[in-house]
């Protein structure tokens, strides 16, 4: 009982420490530091975009842009924390896809409405990689394959249940009018043990971005069939588009994007979104992204937030097929 | 040859060498403080890693995560708060043994011996990577069941005490792993709607709240009879005894070297397991198996060196293929990354110099480490003439602070004060504390793990003992379970006969 | 024994809350099967434990008080400090980190019997070395306040 209270006394001062404590008038914005909330760990894919952008907007706006990575309840902890700090352009952070998935699995109340989305930054495409001695070796012989034996021969990995590759894969059966479970999903923490874990022989298939795959794909342990875009890849030229492969029009990707929490004044908006959009025109935001194969995608404040709701709507359907929505 | 002078060349630059120095000292000073660990010192590097060339960023990074391992043996040894799950393997030993005035000898053992372990890992990483890493690719989630069951294990058998205190810490651990959504179905588990209680129990507050909020209650509620002072130390130098404890334990050292090198080598499975494993090994394998738990180096020498040599293991996959070995050199690929450099075999093609200059640094790293190591030995000991009513409510500060740094968030002081009462409650009844922190970290991997593969092996027991490693893995732990009660059980037959 | 009746009563509560949890879809098993996992062993072991302490002998759970419990005052010192984390808890966002801070070593300090002209100075300076090294040199986001504002 005692335990109980101190967990929701923990959980009011988590919202009471957030409250706005002096409104800064905005004409001066920004006069102290900005805080970049990422709510991915240090190290991933996530996090470094998120550093990147702070070092470039730091350097823009001539205050320091602290990155706190707020980690753990697959993302969740980390977007409430955006979206419940004060609107006033001291916080801002890295929103990225899960926004439209939580909500559909009953995980938050949050959604994309929640939040003034300044800009999407990247944009990666879902690929499908197999380890390099599996007996499949083009997108089409793997899913015929998949269509003629028993549901649940196959086996694939690379995120947890109902994530993000979990959805793309079973919206790939779903398109290729099998059902969603016909491939059972094995839960794993990331893309990196999914693909270990495929070439150590426990998965058949992990339908990760490329990107993810790249260290193992150079070493030639891990075969990229195909990716889920509409073009292939300039990195990995061998990947077949899915409609290359099997015929069907189907593709499915993951952003990033920048968001602050709603209700930002139009002034901070504007400054951050000059801002952002400075830093992703920079020669170091451009060649770090190629260096390291992430896609690169612009989208304003309008724009973004019009695909994001689009998302929103089509993982919704998907999750509520493949039933991994909450009721 | 001309590769290695270049690298050589590379490292050897006023720049890289000043680099190397502050960041040893920032890794001291991070580990040293009861709840910040080597990740964290890393986490901290990243953003200044960003300004610099590729050699300096990654000797900071591989230099103060060195430090801050052993650093974390400090506070362990001082004052039994322990600075890393890897460190509490051997807690008590040392902190007895600064108990008996030998507080020097047990760091100045902690300090050589995780030296040693770090330059035996170093070198097998030079030498044997992709052999190595190839191994360690067969390791599918059957093996790391079994190799987290053996940990978990280690763990019970070698607490001192009845091992039924030792399963219930275990069980206090492990039932605590449970709280959060980060489970292999994605469901939150006993958050009763708290967002921040989704991301589960933090370890790192969790841990600051067992070992050392419960020693300030401890110290709170005895204020009026004291502990007797610690004795003056006795004996020579931090470094005297240490050549006698090599000639002593030589088998020793080269097997928690050699563990803690495989061990790390498993993207997977870091320091802490091989810690535990090579603790229990040792006294297992000793002639004085009575000692241990009392104050006895020998423990302390073996695990000591493993746990530093998993630190350069963990290199061996995020080299050779990009894989990251712990949470340490996840971030550190990231910064690879950044840097344009892609670690994978092509890196081996393409920039060998760079390899080789990390190499020049992970030995530079671990020989800087004793002088630097016997400034801070010799400065954290005055904390033991600080009487301790001046000195646990500064500790309790640090341990305010460092439990609110690790997430930034006021909730990690909450659960640090959970885990505190808890603490002191379990060091009340006799239960010991160290199989707890090892079940919270554990936790999540053996429910993965299982979880895992039960899905892949479509509910088959039997799937656990099919793949090679795994059955061995699997009849090993067993076996380490029967043995105990087949002794007692023919004991008793002999008595009663 | 009280501590195997507390085992096994542990159990049964974890076993009902795992009730509650579902299953992976498709699969037997998901996020209730380390719960019931961990409460079959607790009850094992609970139950192993009475056993074992009943042929011992001792029929009465007897819970018996530490040898601090009767010294005068450690139970209000222990009290006062569990009061002093969570004013902590409570204060340190609303006011900011420095003044909190200062009073919770003060004040523990004077539990522990330091004299009050050692415990202010020594209250105030370890309050802003920890300050400087947090906030300033590794930038973790102590609660700011009005007061001594130019500390960070």
């Amino acid at each position: 009982m005692q335990r109980r209270h101190m967990i929701a006394l923990g959980a009011l001062l988590a919202s009471a420490s957030m409250l706005p404590a002096l409104s800064v008038a905005a004409q001066d914005y920004p006069e102290r530091p900005i805080q970049m909330i990422v709510p991915w760990g240090a190290g991933g894919g996530t996090d470094a975009v998120g550093r990147v952008f702070a070092s470039l907007l730091q350097e823009d706006l001539g205050v320091p842009v602290n990155v706190v990575n707020r980690t753990g309840g697959s993302g969740v902890v980390g977007h409430s924390a955006i979206a419940n700090a004060a609107p006033d352009g001291y916080t801002i952070g890295i929103m990225t896809i899960e926004i439209d998935m939580m909500h559909w699995q009953g995980l938050t109340d949050l959604t994309y409405e929640d939040y003034d989305i300044l800009a999407l930054v990247n944009s990666d495409p879902g690929g499908l990689m197999v380890s390099a001695d599996s007996e499949y070796q083009d997108v089409e012989s793997l899913l015929a394959a998949i269509k003629s034996e028993p549901k649940g021969t196959f086996k694939g990995s690379g995120t947890g249940q109902g994530g993000i590759w979990h959805l793309g894969l079973a919206g790939w059966l779903m398109a290729e009018g099998l059902d969603p479970d016909q491939v059972t999903w094995v839960p794993s923490e990331g893309a990196a043990p999914g693909i270990t874990d495929m070439v150590a022989g426990g998965v058949d298939l992990v339908p990760s971005s490329l990107a993810e795959g790249r260290s193992m794909i150079e070493a030639g342990r891990v075969k990229a069939l195909a990716t889920m875009s509409e073009e292939r890849q300039e990195l990995f030229p061998d990947a077949q588009t899915i409609k290359e492969g099997t015929g069907t029009d189907y593709t499915h990707a993951v952003w990033r994007s920048i968001a602050a929490p709603d209700g930002l004044p139009d002034d901070v908006k504007a400054t951050l979104e000059a801002a952002i959009k400075k830093a992703y025109d920079s020669e170091e935001y451009q060649s770090f992204m190629k260096d390291r194969g992430f896609g690169l995608r612009w989208a304003d404040a309008e724009e973004a937030t019009k695909v994001v709701g689009d998302d929103d709507a089509r993982l919704g359907k998907v999750m509520k097929e493949a039933g991994l929505a909450a009721n | 040859m001309s590769v290695m002078i270049e690298a050589l060349g590379l490292v050897f630059q006023p720049y890289v060498l000043i680099v190397i120095v502050a960041s040893a000292a920032f890794g001291m000073f991070v580990g040293s403080i009861p709840g910040l660990t080597a990740t964290m010192a890393t986490a901290l590097l990243v953003p200044i890693t960003f300004f610099m060339d590729p050699v300096p960023a990654i000797a900071a990074i591989v230099t103060a995560t060195g430090m801050a391992i052993f650093a974390g043996d400090i506070p362990g040894a001082l004052l039994r708060m322990p600075g890393t799950p890897a460190s509490a393997a051997y807690v008590e030993d040392a902190y007895a043994m600064t108990r008996k005035g030998r507080s020097q000898e047990a760091l100045g053992a902690a300090l050589v011996f995780s030296a040693i372990g770090g330059i035996f890992g170093t070198i097998v990483l030079m030498t044997a990577s992709p052999v190595l890493a190839e191994v360690a690719l067969k390791f599918s989630s059957f093996e790391y069941f079994w190799l987290v069951v053996l940990g978990l294990s280690c763990a019970i058998f070698v607490s001192p005490g009845a091992v039924s205190k030792g399963l219930i810490a275990l069980l206090i651990g492990l039932f605590a792993a449970t709280v959060g959504i980060d489970n292999p179905a994605g469901q939150p588990r006993y958050t009763f709607g708290n967002v921040e209680l989704l991301a589960g129990v933090q370890f790192i507050p969790a841990m600051i709240g067992l070992f050392a909020v419960s020693e300030v209650l401890r110290a709170v509620v005895n204020r009026d009879t004291p502990r007797p002072p610690i004795p003056k130390n006795r004996g020579g130098g931090i470094f005297r005894d240490q050549w006698r404890n090599l000639c002593r334990y030589p088998v020793q050292v080269l097997r928690g070297s050699a563990f803690g090198t495989a061990i790390g080598a498993l993207p997977g499975a870091g320091a802490d397991i091989a810690a535990w494993i090579s603790y229990a090994i040792s006294k297992r394998f000793s002639r004085e198996k009575e000692k241990f738990g009392t104050g006895h180096v020998e423990g302390l020498v073996e695990a000591g060196a493993s746990n530093n040599a998993a630190v350069s293991g963990a290199w061996i996959p995020a080299l050779v293929f990009g894989i990251p070995g712990d949470s340490i050199t996840a971030i550190v690929i990231g910064v690879l990354y950044i840097k344009g450099i892609n670690p994978g075999p092509t890196v081996f093609i393409n920039d060998p110099q760079l390899i080789y200059a990390v190499f020049v640094v992970f030995l530079l790293a671990n020989i800087i480490m004793l002088p630097l190591g016997w400034v801070a030995i010799k400065a954290a000991g005055t904390v033991l003439s600080v009487p301790s009513k001046v000195l646990m409510p500064i500790i309790l500060l640090f341990c305010i602070v460092g439990s609110f740094a690790i997430n930034n968030t006021p909730f990690g002081v909450v659960l640090m004060l959970i885990f505190g009462v808890l603490g002191f409650l379990m060091d009340e009844n006799d239960i010991p504390i160290a199989p707890a922190i090892l079940g919270l970290v554990l936790g999540p991997m053996l429910e993965q793990n299982f979880i895992t593969s039960m899905i892949k092996a479509d509910g088959s027991f039997l799937a656990f003992f099919e793949r090679p490693i795994a059955a061995g893995l699997g009849l090993f732990t067993i076996a380490i379970w029967c043995i105990p009660l087949i002794v007692w059980a023919v004991t008793r037959m002999r008595r009663t006969a | 024994m009280l501590l195997g009746l507390l085992l096994v009563a542990a159990a049964i509560g974890i076993w009902i809350s795992a009730q509650n949890f579902s299953r992976l879809p498709n699969q037997s098993y998901g996020s209730e099967t380390m719960p019931l996992a961990l409460s079959g062993v607790a009850l094992l072991l609970g139950l192993f434990m009475i056993v074992r302490s009943v042929i011992a002998g001792a029929a009465i759970p007897r819970a018996t008080l530490p040898a601090w419990a009767e010294t005068p005052g450690a139970l209000v010192a222990l009290l006062v400090t569990l009061a002093l984390i969570v004013g902590y808890i409570v204060l340190a966002g609303r006011i900011g980190f420095v003044p909190v801070a200062i009073a919770l070593v003060l004040i523990l300090m004077l539990v522990m019997q330091v004299r009050w002209y050692l415990a202010l100075p020594l209250a105030i300076v370890a309050t802003i070395v920890v300050q400087q090294a947090f906030a300033r040199l590794l930038l973790v986001p102590l609660p700011r306040s009005g007061f001594l504002s130019f500390l960070w």
